[in-house]
């Protein structure tokens, strides 16, 4: 154990090192579906990122040339590549700017979720008792109400807007996550080094941020990938029944809603944004399931 | 010599059904300075239940009385925020499982400069500089790399060099090693045995060893106590004790282990189990196993007899007669 070789460091460093991009190789070969999901995911930020740059035209700008003599839609053609919808918008500059709301909504309504579910499943999960029974009935609440009704009697009080609609979903998402948590830390708490880090005088807040919270991480990205593909869906469910995000802004929701009224001839209007809100439901679906393969080998259906 | 820890009538109970049980009971001892003393008794016996208690690390279900007396204050009485400082600090722990003592997100350096910060307040730079210095002290090779790894990348021998370094961080007066050899194999455990008794002559710390093996304390004490079911049924200097033990407990203790010296014989095995908290004997808690009960035994629980200073047995067979009624 004491005896080292003399280039004991070298060889261990460079070990290290090739450890690494090994188990990347690896990790591509054996989870392809993972990459398909981070590449997805990884398009769709750059989209909503680099909107301006890559929209060919003003997202609210009507074109002369946009409607049709008799006033109908544009079909899609070299000037406007997705066609234009019913006020004679560029429908691409439309989607580019909606993958803006999107994925907004998406990662902060998962964010507020995401805090309100973690704070609160720690606390359950540590303490137990009755602060546990309290919490666990409250999330049973949270979980038992319809979605969908919630969200409109919120959204009706707040005004809906982007920041409204993110708000209200979040305020509701945080069940899961707050049930998950929970069981990881009734899990890790039973570690020695939970009762090692006491024993070395931490306080119980110190404990349950730097010692338990990075230990039951894992499973909480995955379903954090996988709610903000379901949040995306949520947001788009809401502007298409006219609550959530409101026109002039493009969100794919509220532009399945207005393709709906002219479907029979201006069929394009639909699909774009539906085939864009299946796109990037799919990779955050796909991000999700594979992480929580590559954190629970037991699991054998990836890929 | 002055006493780091005094515990007097330390007493423990489990809440079980709603009901408390004792799980430890009446438990008399103390450490002097830079004295290792040994807590030995099988599993179950309530020496790890003894220690928790000194640290304060039992869970809610527990109630615990008595007093643990350090430095002129009952630990048992002090505010949590003034025993957050003692732990790690003053008194700190090494636990019997090194592959779960560790957290395993966290750099070995880092969990070292945790305890560093906290009573030395000490970040960046100096509580990495100490902390190499500390597995350094331990005697971990590479130590300027072993600080950046993660647990999972060190032997199981190796993780308990890291806990002691991480309890010794702070230079502590008393060091409670709950069987800090179980899980290790032979010739590490001698590794650590040997570190452990280095540190504590090099630091002054009195260690409180908790362990199941008779060799660990032969190699390790100067003075041990036997506990049985909840009870020190007999403590004293180790040589006096392994030369001429007194309880009956302790005298089966020593016959079921095989012995290098002498000639070979069969090993005596203690006849019948442990008993469980919710069915204890109503008198000795040693009575039915043993083969000297009397009467008295099975009705009265004996009290603590000194047979020789600073040897003390708790047994019948040792009471004077008149007591015994």
């Amino acid at each position: 154990m004491s005896t080292v070789l003399p280039n004991g460091s070298l060889t261990q460093a460079a070990e290290r090192k090739r450890g690494i991009g090994r188990a990347l190789v690896k990790s591509i070969r054996e989870y392809p579906m993972v990459y398909l999901g981070s590449f997805i995911v990884f398009v769709l930020i750059v989209v909503a990122v680099f909107a301006p740059w890559l929209a060919p035209y003003d997202p609210t700008k009507q074109f002369a040339n946009g409607l049709t003599p008799d006033g109908m839609p544009v079909a899609p053609n070299h000037q406007f590549l997705l066609g234009t919808d019913d006020v004679g918008r560029d429908e691409l500059s439309r989607l580019i700017y909606g993958s803006r709301v999107s994925l907004e909504v998406g990662i902060f309504a998962t964010f507020i979720s995401l805090v309100i579910g973690t704070t609160l499943g720690l606390i359950s999960g540590y303490f137990g008792g009755v602060i546990d029974s309290v919490i666990m009935r409250l999330t049973d609440v949270v979980l038992a109400f319809p979605f969908l009704l919630l969200t409109m009697a919120l959204v009706a009080v707040l005004q809906p807007s982007v920041t409204n609609v993110f708000i209200a979903i979040g305020v509701q998402g945080w069940g899961t996550m707050a049930r998950v948590v929970r069981g990881q830390v009734l899990a890790v708490k039973s570690f020695e080094y939970v009762q090692a880090e006491r024993a070395i005088g931490a306080s119980t807040a110190r404990i349950l941020f730097r010692v338990i919270l990075p230990n039951v991480l894992g499973p909480v990205i995955v379903l954090a990938a996988l709610s903000v593909g379901f949040n995306i869906l949520a947001e788009a469910g809401l502007s298409v029944l006219g609550i959530g995000v409101q026109p002039p802004t493009p969100s794919w929701g509220n532009m399945v809603s207005e393709g709906l009224l002219t479907y029979r001839f201006a069929p394009w209007m639909m699909w774009a944004p539906g085939t864009a809100l299946l796109i990037a439901v799919l990779g955050f679906n796909l991000l999700g399931d594979g992480l929580r393969d590559i954190f629970d080998p037991r699991t054998t259906t990836h890929g | 010599m002055a006493k780091v820890l005094d515990v007097r009538g330390l007493r423990v109970d489990f809440r079980i059904d709603e009901r408390y049980y004792p799980a430890v009971h009446d438990i008399h001892f103390h450490i002097d300075e830079g004295e290792t003393l040994g807590l030995v008794g099988e599993s179950g016996c309530g020496k790890s239940v003894t220690s928790l208690a000194i640290m304060r690390l039992l869970g809610p279900g527990t109630k615990v009385s008595g007093e643990v007396r350090y430095g002129g204050k009952n630990l048992l009485a002090i505010p949590d925020a003034e025993m957050r400082r003692i732990r790690g600090n003053d008194i700190s722990m090494i636990f019997q499982e090194p592959m779960t003592s560790l957290n395993p997100v966290q750099r070995i350096g880092t969990q070292i400069g945790e305890s560093l910060f906290l009573h030395r307040g000490l970040t960046g730079r100096a509580a990495r500089e100490q902390a190499i210095q500390l597995l350094q002290e331990v005697g971990i090779p590479r130590a300027e790399e072993v600080v950046d790894d993660y647990p999972h990348q060190l032997s199981g021998g190796m993780r308990q060099r890291v806990m002691i370094a991480i309890a010794m961080a702070c230079n502590p007066k008393l060091l409670i090693a709950d069987e800090p050899t179980t899980a290790l194999d032979v010739t590490i455990q001698a590794q650590i045995l040997d570190l452990m008794r280095r540190l504590s002559r090099d630091h002054g710390t009195s260690i409180l060893l908790i362990t199941h093996d008779l060799g660990v304390v032969a190699e390790m004490c100067q003075r041990v106590a036997v506990m049985y079911a909840g009870q020190i049924v007999e403590q004293g200097p180790v040589r006096e004790i392994f030369k001429h033990p007194q309880h009956p407990y302790t005298i089966g203790l020593l016959n079921s282990i095989p012995r290098m010296d002498g000639p070979r014989t069969r090993l005596t095995p203690i006849e019948g189990n442990v008993p469980s908290l919710r069915n204890m004997p109503r008198g000795c808690r040693f009575a039915p196993r043993c083969p000297h009960a009397m009467d008295v035994c099975r009705a009265q629980d004996p009290e603590p007899v000194m047979v020789e200073p600073g040897h003390d047995v708790r047994c019948w067979l040792h009471a004077p007669v008149k007591e015994a009624r």
